[in-house]
């Protein structure tokens, strides 16, 4: 009769699964969606919850996965969006923000997809390989391998951004199309 | 963006990862966590029961001391006896003591010295005079 409610603290959670969902599409409205349709569905089968099986925000990112998923499926495939340019003055914070953002952006979707789970809903490598129905080393491993592959990509943004910047400023991409 | 770049070769990238997790909007936050919070007011039946239960184990615990109990125990015996009273089918009563049953309804005795035998009193047959009784053991000495 007193089963523990798993949505007892929405604050908390919505900022976990806001920041996975905007880690696999992008901050913004797509992102918002998901995190919506993610707690309609929570509320919806809250009773399936079991507090033996983990915590309620691993719960709820086995929904929210699903929900990103429908819409990255129903997303419709469009060219490459156009460049923004932004002032010169634009903060440091933003522009590494920026620059982390588009590497993201260029990892897969399975690399981008662990980046989510580990750094947006900030799960440990227990959850995410109970989550995924792999072996915690393994989930470890191919964290540091997408790791490597950021920072990778990362300085060779760097090193082509220090051969020719532009002179008016940044150059900003927007969040994918809808 | 020189220092960046600086900080972003000696520092983890996962520390930046983290640091740059994106945030919802704060009406956005505000607004699904009052939806949230909404439907689950409006569906918690356990909630209730137990807040129910709660009401009633309080009221017996303030009423026991004066007596409650036993009042309402008897309140209920006697509405069991009514009920039972209203319900109950009965026979027709018969008359079990009465001085004509007392005199009809009489057992036969047999007259003394005669036994009864069927439906007859026939007398009743004595030992043989002067028959022995014969005994197991010595004779008592005192």
């Amino acid at each position: 009769m007193f089963a523990r409610d798993p949505l007892s603290n929405p604050e908390f959670l919505i900022r976990r699964i806001y920041a996975y969902a905007a880690y696999r599409l992008g901050d913004g409205p797509d992102a918002e969606d998901a995190t919506s349709d993610a707690f309609e569905r929570a509320l919806r089968y809250r009773d399936s919850y079991d507090s033996d099986k983990g915590e309620p925000v691993a719960w709820l990112i086995g929904i929210a996965r699903r929900c990103v998923d429908q819409i990255l499926a129903d997303r419709v495939p469009v060219g490459e969006p156009p460049e923004v340019e932004a002032p010169v003055h634009i903060e440091e914070e933003t522009v590494n923000r920026l620059e982390l953002s588009r590497a993201l952006r260029s990892l897969s979707a399975q690399d981008r997809e662990l980046v989510a789970l580990r750094y947006g809903a900030d799960l440990s490598a227990r959850q995410i390989a109970e989550l995924l129905g792999a072996r915690t080393n393994t989930i470890e491993v191919a964290l540091h391998r997408v790791l490597e592959r950021l920072r990778r990509r990362l300085a060779r943004e760097q090193s082509s951004s220090q051969e020719g910047p532009s002179p008016e400023g940044v150059r900003i991409e927007p969040s994918p199309p809808v | 963006m020189r220092r960046f770049r600086r900080r972003y070769e000696s520092s983890d990238i996962e520390e930046e990862l983290r640091q740059a997790r994106p945030e919802p909007r704060s009406e956005f936050l505000v607004s699904l966590a009052e939806r949230v919070r909404a439907q689950q007011r409006g569906a918690r039946p356990g909630l209730r029961i137990a807040l129910a239960g709660a009401l009633t184990v309080a009221l017996l615990a303030a009423l026991a001391p004066v007596g409650a109990l036993g009042s309402a125990g008897s309140a209920v015996g006697a509405m069991v006896n009514a009920a039972t009273h209203v319900a109950a089918t009965h026979t027709r009563p018969v008359a079990s003591h009465t001085p004509a049953a007392n005199q009809y309804n009489k057992k036969k005795k047999c007259p003394k010295g005669t036994k009864k035998k069927g439906t007859k009193c026939v007398k009743a047959k004595r030992a043989t005079k002067g028959a022995r009784v014969r005994r197991h053991g010595p004779h008592f000495t005192g």
